[in-house]
């Protein structure tokens, strides 16, 4: 092709254009004449393993080749040159040749400073010396360390100022990853996730203990974690400003393996898990049960049962929690080829991996496969592929019938199976709790997801440095949902066949995205530019269609064919669609001075349809400058440090949480037909969340890269925050439904200040031929504060007395509740005291405030003053839900073929509402169970009105009130006895691993193998009651409600055994 | 080189082609109607008017009704209404005070809405006349808001274009703004209303009338005094009850019985009489299209059948019970209003042969109350009862006339006067009477119209010229507990009642309802002095 050639010989001029004023500089021209021969020569570590893929480059030309298995290589260069060898993880070498050079032994040392590695950047990548911003890296070798179920979990306790919390141990559950405190109240604050160009942006997993999610998995999970080479967290203004609108709560770029010229690798491993079961929660045995179901009818509550008459001879009836949990196997098989040629490479994985729930009705199953393919089809012209799908199964019985509830406030009277093997239950069904091992085994409610993610990608090559970029990325995903519920009869408990219920849900989901930028990288003497400039397109829809149908005979036909056709309603059966679109425009420019000075600029202009022509576009800045003080001459004599580099950006970025502009209408049924009303107030004007950051941040390397540190600290203000404020009723909106209500109008109306601190000191303590020992240590602090909101959100949990505030001058979404000063000791004391009920009248009596009744402290009324009666005015922030500070700390020791690796994290300062403490600890004595501690309940001397003078506590010194049916002195409400310290110190894993010897293994045709175990969540130091700490925040009604724990699924201890082969 | 430059402009113009196109980032929902593409012809106006005869009036219907018209009013004894009852609600009220002002706000937000929606509607292809029609509807609706608010609270925020004026600082406009802006309003209803229903149960322009009729009685004693009420509104008041009287659109319904059943008085079906009436739908979903009274004031759940049914411990007042007692010859009307003990109805409950009242504790509430499903064509359902709450119906407009006659006279003889206030109670099988006062017509209207929804209006009404006579008039009534027997053998019926009198007078302070606490918070500015309303800033 002679236009090739062409191109060719441009290429080449300019290369040696280039190549000439680079050379210039040294003074030392290039002796092309001189007669090339063959080097040979072979690379090996330290301890004398052989590198391969390492590159050996003639200086100054691009005359490279790559290592092969065995280290060798061979390459043309003649005497005075000069060979660069690199290769990931060492230390680069020079090595002139000389006359007399022919066969090279060459030995690498490890090198802990990584400094010649490329990291990926938004829509790009870059030296990591020349980087100005705030990145973590987190890398597949960190990733394996950890039995994830889904990648999403491997970030925690990696990466400072990443707060990884899950609102549910489920299996496939996705967590929660907040990069540097809240940047949202009513949106998403989970980053963008950016898999190989495709953009993924997660909701806040919802929750809600009466009404749970159908489904806890997002697309997310159908990603292999093994599949992942680095995930590099983007934290700083100017990394994350690159992504505009999508920025604001950080990045995740993830980049997946991709084939190395060279011999194929063939990869396989296993992993099989075993998972432990939790620690109980304690709760009544049946005599103890028994007694106080005894108590509660003396105190005039509910009728106890006549077999409980003597509790002494009584068994110690059902352990609801040990039948419910079971120890269980989880399972990972995986297989991958990579490899290549110089003009092709390729890179395939497929992965099967199987978790079973602890508790019955759970699970969560996936099947993937992937293909990333590159090709250098012509000089100029490199086209590749990054192509992935997958399918998983989630089931999720356990969360949506509230099992895990249920198992705690069932009573043991109740048995799990009656004696001929059918399913046990209460005599009753009202007021009375159903089977929840049962309903785990009956109900048959799972999600499946069957979803593509990837993309094209092609780069053209005008002249060396100038490349022209394009890609095309897209998700796709099917997700059903499936649910049903049958009727049955469990000993009298009776759900009837008529109100078995299934219901079918499909939902298809589409995204992509365009992407074309073009770049520019050059080195005019000591002045480095690199510049580019990009546009992007994507648009995204969401369609879905249910139905339902209820009436169901028998468990066999569960599709709704099975079901009464006449129970079809309207509103079950339903559709929806929607459909959004963004467009940019961006650019970066970078200047680099002498290795030593670096500066960034750049700019996203960004359009999306979330928002009305008023406000529709905006324009997010970034700058930031960096300065390694390392490379100037007056450091050159302190050799202690390697590094030193200090960091200073300021940017902008956004967040799009809006719900659209538009005013929708409702329909209304009316005698004249369809009658429609608005729905929502429209707001024209409603615009991006903005995030100003301003972050200081510097990278130290010493003692040959043996100690790095990377600290920053950083301010992030949050402005034009969009919420839902309530306005005065008389604007004619609602918060809630009321008939014919117009949502108020989401619109930008506060600010928050995010300030925090992130330290990472990662060193290489011992290093010897045979034993390494190295430690990293991550450390962060964030805080958040409101600092400007028309009117306090203040929302009540399920309308229950679970409060939750978000006001100025506090963190965001503060638990709030009363001040409980003790028990009601006698008569006295109740009279002195505030009276407890809303009415203001002090009534001594057992159906008013009687000894062993919650005395509730007067803290204010309605003018601010204290005015003896409790009431809402006397509700007080009583729980802070974020921690203080969180970290992470691993160790990891080698010694010959053995390593072991140590990795605690932990979470210190937060607050957590234990709901379910506080649902089985309070009571009046009804036919559910409680816990252990209710045992101790006040026991007042007398229950009868006639002794209200002379009444007394007979047993002080305890916590749990008094047995009063209708709790007339209001002892049901949340006060600071329900929260809990939330700290927590894990030790999350420690695996132990052996690589066989290379001469021992390639005996059976293998070239490598590894064996591992390893225990997860080994052990946690906690104060904390409930089943686990690591509560997390979830989306309750639109609002982030944080550190209520409802009886969260644990997550226990697990063991694993893993093998890894390298064919 | 070339290839490369035609391969990317190839590209580059993909690319580009992709995304400027002009609506690429303009995404309107797809899976719901919006306010920009809606309201653009006949059907579609009609669509957007319908709900304002319904679902925004539930929160008023459910429980603010029966505590603000008729517990304050004095015909109400209720053991879940007692605050209004005894003039002393609490502001920290959430349960009827806060969902009553809430509604009325609801009803002058999207009356709003839609007059705007219509207005700007793109492309219309609408008729004038309906256009007109429907936004006379919008008028008509925010004019009522507005009555039960200043009413109810007096001064309050004059609210007309709910995008523009959406914060917190508004302030309350005076009383005499918001009633020239309810005239301003159901005079331009009255313009642009058709003069027979376009769909029946729609207002009319004799609707707007009447109520015109209704609100120049109720302003001539604004801030006058007995014997000096303002004469152009009594004239206006006259003029528009005359115009809707001798229209012959509507008529009165020949029983009275029968304007309380289902049958005569459903969206479906509205009676002559009916010049407005909220028009409930034989469901409940969405939540607020459906009736809910007769869940709360059916004695029993035998009466409704659908498991609600909580009215056992509520009737008619005392006073209420006293008056029917003394006036033995009011017996229709009385056995439509209350269940006295010993009655017998067989409409309700018919399967089991109807019901028989036995009740001595108290007399329960029969006005609107319709039995069950089964009763009524088998429409109807758990709170849901299939009738149309009247809010304005010609009986009253004839009594309107009467007064409007007498005007500042202290008594009249005049002929058209006495025919319309006699055509009253001869229905209700009452002697006419050849002289009448105010005091006569005061009490006619509050018996005819007992437990409608009106009776504290009236009282309101009187306050405004007459406070002292407004107070001595609560003040008399007796509100506390009673028995009621049948005295067993008497034919005409008489009973026993024995009384515990209580009497909770009104007082200057607690003439208008407190505004609700957390309105106050959200807005403290409404706890300023009202200012005059700027009408020059109403659109024209």
């Amino acid at each position: 092709m002679k236009r090739t050639k062409t191109i060719r010989k441009l290429a080449v001029y300019f290369g040696v254009l280039l190549s000439g004023f680079l050379i210039s500089n040294n003074g030392v021209a290039q002796n092309s004449n001189a007669a090339a021969r063959n080097i040979t020569g072979k690379i090996v570590s330290k301890n004398g393993d052989a590198v391969s893929a390492a590159s050996i480059t003639v200086k100054g030309t691009q005359n490279t080749v790559t290592s092969n298995q065995q280290g060798e290589f061979s390459i043309l260069a003649a005497s005075g040159e000069t060979l660069v060898i690199s290769s990931v993880g060492f230390a680069q070498r020079e090595i002139r040749i000389t006359s007399s050079t022919q066969n090279l032994d060459i030995s690498l040392t490890e090198d802990y400073g990584n400094l010649q590695d490329v990291v990926v950047v938004g829509y790009g990548t870059m030296k990591k010396t020349d980087v100005s911003s705030s990145q973590v890296t987190v890398t597949a070798e960190d990733i394996s360390k950890t039995v994830n179920t889904t990648f999403d979990q491997a970030l925690q306790g990696r990466a400072a100022n990443v707060y990884v919390s899950s609102p549910s141990g489920q299996p496939g559950a996705a967590p929660s990853v907040v990069i540097r405190g809240l940047s949202s109240l009513t949106g998403s604050t989970q980053p963008l996730y950016v898999i190989d160009g495709v953009q993924i942006k997660p909701e806040n997993p919802a929750d809600d203990p009466y009404n749970h999610p159908t489904g806890f998995a997002n697309l997310l999970s159908g990603i292999n974690p093994d599949d992942i080479e680095t995930m590099n967290i983007l934290q700083g203004p100017s990394a994350t400003a690159i992504f505009g609108s999508a920025g604001a709560n950080g990045v995740i770029m993830i980049t997946t393996k991709r084939g190395r010229a060279g011999d194929s690798k063939i990869n396989v491993s296993t992993l099989w898990t075993m998972q432990d079961k939790p620690n109980y929660i304690p709760v009544m045995n049946l005599p103890q049960y028994a007694a106080y179901r005894n108590e509660v009818q003396k105190a005039g509550g509910t009728g106890t049962d006549s077999s409980f008459a003597d509790p002494s001879v009584l068994g110690p009836g059902t352990n609801w929690q040990n039948a419910l949990f079971s120890r269980t196997w989880l399972q990972k098989h995986q297989m991958s080829f990579s490899g290549g040629t110089d003009k092709t490479t390729f890179y395939f994985s497929g992965e099967y991996f199987n978790q079973q729930g602890i508790a019955p009705g759970s699970g969560f199953s996936r099947g993937s496969l992937r293909l990333n393919l590159d090709n250098q089809a012509r000089s100029w012209l490199k086209i590749g592929t990054s192509l992935s799908v997958n399918q998983t199964q989630e089931k999720v019985n356990t969360t949506n019938a509230g099992i895990i509830q249920l198992a705690i406030a069932q009573n043991p009277s109740v048995p799990v199976t009656n004696p001929d093997g059918s399913w046990g239950g209460p005599s009753t069904t009202q007021f009375q709790f159903s089977n929840p091992i049962a309903l785990a085994n009956i109900n048959n409610d799972y999600n499946k997801s069957t979803a593509f993610i990837g993309g094209v990608n092609a780069d053209i090559t005008f002249i060396k440095g100038l490349v022209f970029h394009n890609e095309v990325n897209g998700s796709f995903q099917y997700y059903n949902s499936y649910l049903f519920h049958p009727g049955y009869n469990f000993n009298g408990y009776i759900v009837p066949n008529t109100n078995a219920t299934s219901t079918r849900t499909a939902n298809n989901n589409y995204w992509w995205n365009f992407n074309t930028r073009l770049q520019y990288d050059t080195k005019i003497g000591k002045h480095g530019i690199t510049a580019m400039i990009a546009h992007e397109s994507q648009a995204w829809q969401n369609e879905g269609l249910s139905g339902s149908r209820t009436g169901y005979v028998t468990y066999d036909n569960q599709e709704l064919s099975g079901g009464d056709a006449s129970s079809i309603s309207n509103v079950k059966n339903n559709s929806s669609k929607s459909d959004g679109a963004k467009e940019s425009y961006f650019g970066r420019l970078n200047y680099s001075y002498n290795d030593r000075y670096f500066l960034q600029g750049t700019y996203r202009y960004d359009g999306s349809s979330a928002f009305g022509p008023n406000k529709r576009w905006g324009g997010f800045p970034s700058v930031s400058a960096a300065w390694r003080i390392s490379q100037e001459d007056f450091m050159r004599t302190l050799t202690a440090v390697n590094e030193l580099k200090l960091r200073v950006e300021y940017g902008l970025s956004g967040n799009a949480n809006a719900q659209g502009y538009y005013s929708k209408l409702q329909t209304v049924p009316t005698a004249w037909g369809t009658g429609f009303l608005s729905q929502n107030f429209a707001n024209l004007d409603m615009q991006w969340e903005t995030d100003k950051t301003i972050n200081l941040g510097f990278d130290l390397s010493m003692f040959n890269n043996r100690l790095q540190v990377v600290a920053d600290i950083y301010q992030k203000d949050i402005d034009e925050l969009l919420t839902t404020n309530p306005y005065a009723f008389y604007n004619g909106g609602d918060i809630a439904y009321s008939p014919g209500y117009i949502s108020w109008p989401t619109t930008n109306v506060g600010s928050m200040q995010n300030r925090g601190f992130g330290i990472t000191v990662n060193t290489v303590n011992i290093a010897n031929k045979d034993f390494t020992w190295k430690t990293s240590v991550n450390f962060s602090l964030d805080r958040n504060k409101i600092t400007k909101l028309i009117t306090p959100i203040n929302y009540a949990f399920n309308a229950s007395q679970a409060e939750f505030v978000s006001e100025v001058g506090q963190p965001a979404s503060m638990i709030t509740g009363y001040i409980a000063e003790g028990l009601f000791q006698n008569n006295q004391d109740i009279t002195d005291h505030a009276a407890q009920t809303s009415n203001g009248v002090v009534t001594v009596s057992p159906q008013g405030s009687w000894p062993g009744d919650i005395k509730f402290k007067d803290i204010s009324g309605p003018d601010g003053k204290t005015d003896n009666i409790i009431d809402h005015n006397d509700r007080q922030i009583i729980g802070n839900p974020w921690p203080k500070y969180t970290f992470g700390f691993n160790n990891s020791f080698s010694y010959k073929k053995f390593d072991l690796n140590i990795f605690i994290i932990g979470s210190v300062g937060s607050d957590i509402l234990n709901y379910a403490r506080y649902q089985n600890e309070l009571g009046s004595g009804t036919y559910g169970n409680y816990l252990a501690s209710v045992t101790n309940f006040a026991r007042p001397s007398s229950y009868a009105l006639a002794d209200a003078s002379t009444v007394t506590l007979t047993n002080p010194g305890h916590q749990i009130p008094r047995i009063a049916p209708g709790d007339p002195n209001g002892n049901n409400r949340i006060s600071q006895w329900d929260i809990e310290d939330g700290s927590y110190i894990r030790v999350k894993n420690i695996s132990l691993g052996y690589s066989l010897p290379k001469q021992l293994v390639s005996k059976i045709s293998l070239k490598g193998l590894r064996v591992a175990v390893n225990v997860q969540n080994l052990f946690t130091i906690t104060h904390y009651k409930g089943y686990d700490p690591e509560i997390g925040l979830v989306n309750y009604a639109g609002t982030i409600m944080a550190g209520i724990d409802t009886g969260r699924y644990p997550d226990t201890r697990m063991y694993s055994f893993n093998v890894v082969a390298d064919f | 080189m070339k290839t490369i430059i035609k391969y990317s402009t190839v590209i580059a113009v993909l690319v580009f082609s992709q995304s400027c196109k002009k609506d690429f980032l303009d995404r309107p929902p797809i899976d719901q109607v919006t306010s920009g593409n809606f309201y653009k012809t006949d059907d579609e106006i009609l669509a957007g008017t319908s709900p304002l005869y319904n679902i925004v009036w539930f929160d008023y219907n459910d429980k603010a009704l029966l505590a603000f018209g008729e517990a304050r009013g004095g015909n109400l004894n209720s053991n879940d209404r007692t605050a209004y009852i005894q003039f002393a609600p609490s502001a920290t009220d959430q349960s009827t005070l806060l969902p009553g002002y809430k509604s009325f706000y609801k009803i002058v937000a999207q009356s709003n809405l839609t007059m705007q929606n219509i207005q700007n509607a793109t492309g219309s292809t609408a008729s004038e006349k309906v256009k007109k029609m429907g936004l006379a509807e919008c008028h008509f609706m925010r004019a009522m808001g507005y009555y039960y608010l200043v009413s109810n609270w007096g001064a309050v925020p004059i609210i007309y274009d709910n995008a523009a004026q959406l914060s917190n600082d508004n302030p309350r406009n005076t009383i005499e703004s918001v009633w020239q802006f309810i005239i301003m309003d159901l005079r331009f209803a009255a313009d642009n209303l058709p003069v027979t229903p376009y769909q029946q149960g729609r207002l009319t322009r004799y609707s707007a009338e009447g109520m015109l009729a209704k609100m120049y009685l109720t302003r001539s004693g604004l801030n006058q005094a007995e014997g000096s009420r303002t004469q152009s509104d009594l004239d206006s008041a006259k003029y528009y009850a005359a115009d809707v009287i001798n229209s012959g659109v509507y008529s009165l319904a020949p029983d009275y019985n029968q304007l309380f059943t289902s049958a005569d008085n459903n969206s479906s079906n509205n009676n002559p009489e009916s010049l407005f009436a909220l028009q409930w739908m034989p469901a409940s979903v969405p939540w607020g299209i459906n009736n809910s009274f007769q869940a709360y004031l059916a004695f029993d759940p035998k009466v409704t059948q659908t498991g609600d049914g909580w009215g056992a411990a509520q009737g008619g007042s005392a006073d209420l019970v006293k008056y029917y007692i003394d006036h033995p010859e009011d017996s229709i009307r009385r056995k439509a209003t209350l269940m006295f003990n010993g009655d017998y109805y067989p409409e309700l409950d018919q399967k089991d042969g109807g019901i028989n009242i036995t009740t001595t504790s108290i007399a329960n509430i029969k006005k609107y109350i319709i039995g069950s499903p089964a009763d009524n064509g088998n429409k109807g359902g758990f709170m849901t009862a299939y009738i149309n709450s009247y809010m304005l119906r010609l009986a009253e407009v004839y009594l309107i006339y009467a007064e409007a006659i007498m005007g500042n006279n202290s008594s009249t003889s005049d002929p058209e006067a006495l025919k319309y206030f006699n055509a009253v109670r001869k229905r209700a099988g009452l002697d006419d009477k050849t002289s009448i006062t105010f005091d006569d017509i005061f009490q006619e209207k509050r018996v005819e119209t007992a437990l409608e929804g009106g009776a504290w209006y009236e009282i309101m009404r009187l306050y405004y010229f007459n406070p002292d006579k407004a107070i001595a008039y609560t003040a008399a009534q007796d509100k506390g507990n009673y028995t009621i027997t049948y005295d067993a053998g008497s034919n005409p019926r008489t009973w026993t009642v024995v009384n515990t009198p209580e009497y909770y007078p009104l007082t200057a302070q607690s003439v208008y309802l407190p505004l609700p606490e957390s309105e106050l918070i959200s807005a403290p500015g409404l706890a300023g002095a009202p200012v005059p309303f700027d009408f020059s800033k109403l659109p024209q």
